[in-house]
């Protein structure tokens, strides 16, 4: 089976040297998303204070196959009424 | 005798972390008759549907049980380690309904249900400790089923680090806070039911805040408090008797 390597870049996170034996892409993807997901539950709120983070999938050698990017983006009304809650 | 008491000592020490023993049932736990066995890591000790006919002591080494889903998913439901009968329910279950496998290369001793049986009937009290024993090891499931169907993964991997430790203590494989941890990082996803990714950024994220350390396979826990806050651990669901492991 091929391994695929998930790599998290957020500047902190070490990066995969273990790899997944995984049947094909189709399952890296799907692998990959299960792995944002992990991420993105144990942040809870905290992923709003933070910056952008992506989720590298590469194969064996090396060779990056897919980026996934998270963010958030908070419009001026959010922050508005963010800023009115603090207030009272 | 020595040689027989090398390989019961660390039941020995695991019993007696429960309640003590009279030397007549020592002397009994130490003459059961025992089939020893090496085997290699990451071998199934016994399969879900066997209905075994003796049950498994580890003398050394480290092993776990599990159930796997139908799309070959494994989940860990306990880690154990020397002094543990692992599959002690097989006395009065006659069917297993869960896996047992070796993580890494064990010393195995394996005791006929009838002897264990005799064992009982000539000694009451340790068919009471035995007793004792599996309903501790019910006490640690519940605690697993909080710990991965609530906590977030750092408290989990802290929950089951600060159990290790406790029980590696009872049974004397503890020193100055460090104990092996012959575990892949598979493993432990698998116990905790994260992926292996997520058990990398947790390790790193547990000794970025300096309450372990890790060389190879030893670890050790550098901020005792710290970690069991994080991990929430309170060890009175272990029922020891001996409070200083804790």
């Amino acid at each position: 089976l091929p391994r695929y390597f998930f790599h998290v870049l957020d500047g902190y996170t070490a990066r995969d040297t273990d790899g997944t034996e995984l049947p094909d892409i189709y399952a890296a993807q799907e692998q990959a998303i299960h792995i944002s997901g992990e991420i993105l539950r144990d942040m809870g709120g905290k992923f709003w204070n933070g910056t952008e983070w992506k989720l590298e999938v590469t194969d064996e050698h090396g060779q990056s196959l897919f980026v996934l990017r998270f963010s958030a983006e908070e419009q001026p009304v959010s922050l508005d009424l963010r800023r009115g809650s603090s207030a009272s | 005798m020595d040689a027989i008491h090398r390989h019961t000592i660390a039941l020995l020490r695991k019993l007696e972390s429960l309640s003590s023993l009279a030397p007549e049932e020592k002397a009994a736990l130490l003459r059961l008759p025992l089939r020893l066995k090496a085997v290699a890591a990451h071998q199934d000790i016994v399969r879900e549907g066997d209905a075994p006919t003796e049950c498994c002591l580890l003398v050394e080494g480290f092993a776990c049980r599990y159930n796997v889903t139908a799309l070959g998913k494994r989940q860990i439901l306990s880690f154990h380690i020397s002094g543990d009968i692992i599959d002690l329910q097989g006395l009065h279950l006659s069917v297993m309904d869960h896996s047992v496998a070796t993580l890494v290369p064990s010393r195995l001793a394996f005791i006929q249900h009838d002897d264990l049986r005799a064992l009982m009937r000539d000694h009451p009290r340790i068919g009471n400790l035995f007793w004792r024993d599996t309903l501790i090891d019910a006490a640690m499931f519940r605690q697993w089923t909080l710990n991965v169907g609530r906590r977030q993964a750092p408290a989990r991997m802290a929950h089951v680090l600060c159990e290790l430790l406790v029980r590696l203590r009872t049974v004397e494989l503890v020193e100055d806070q460090v104990f092996d941890l012959p575990l892949t990082q598979a493993e432990l996803a698998d116990a905790l039911g994260i992926s292996h990714v997520h058990v990398n950024r947790v390790l790193q994220d547990l000794r970025g805040q300096g309450l372990i350390s890790q060389h190879g396979h030893t670890l050790r826990v550098l901020d005792w408090k710290g970690l069991k806050d994080l991990g929430e651990f309170d060890p009175t669901y272990l029922h020891l008797t001996k409070r200083e492991a804790l």
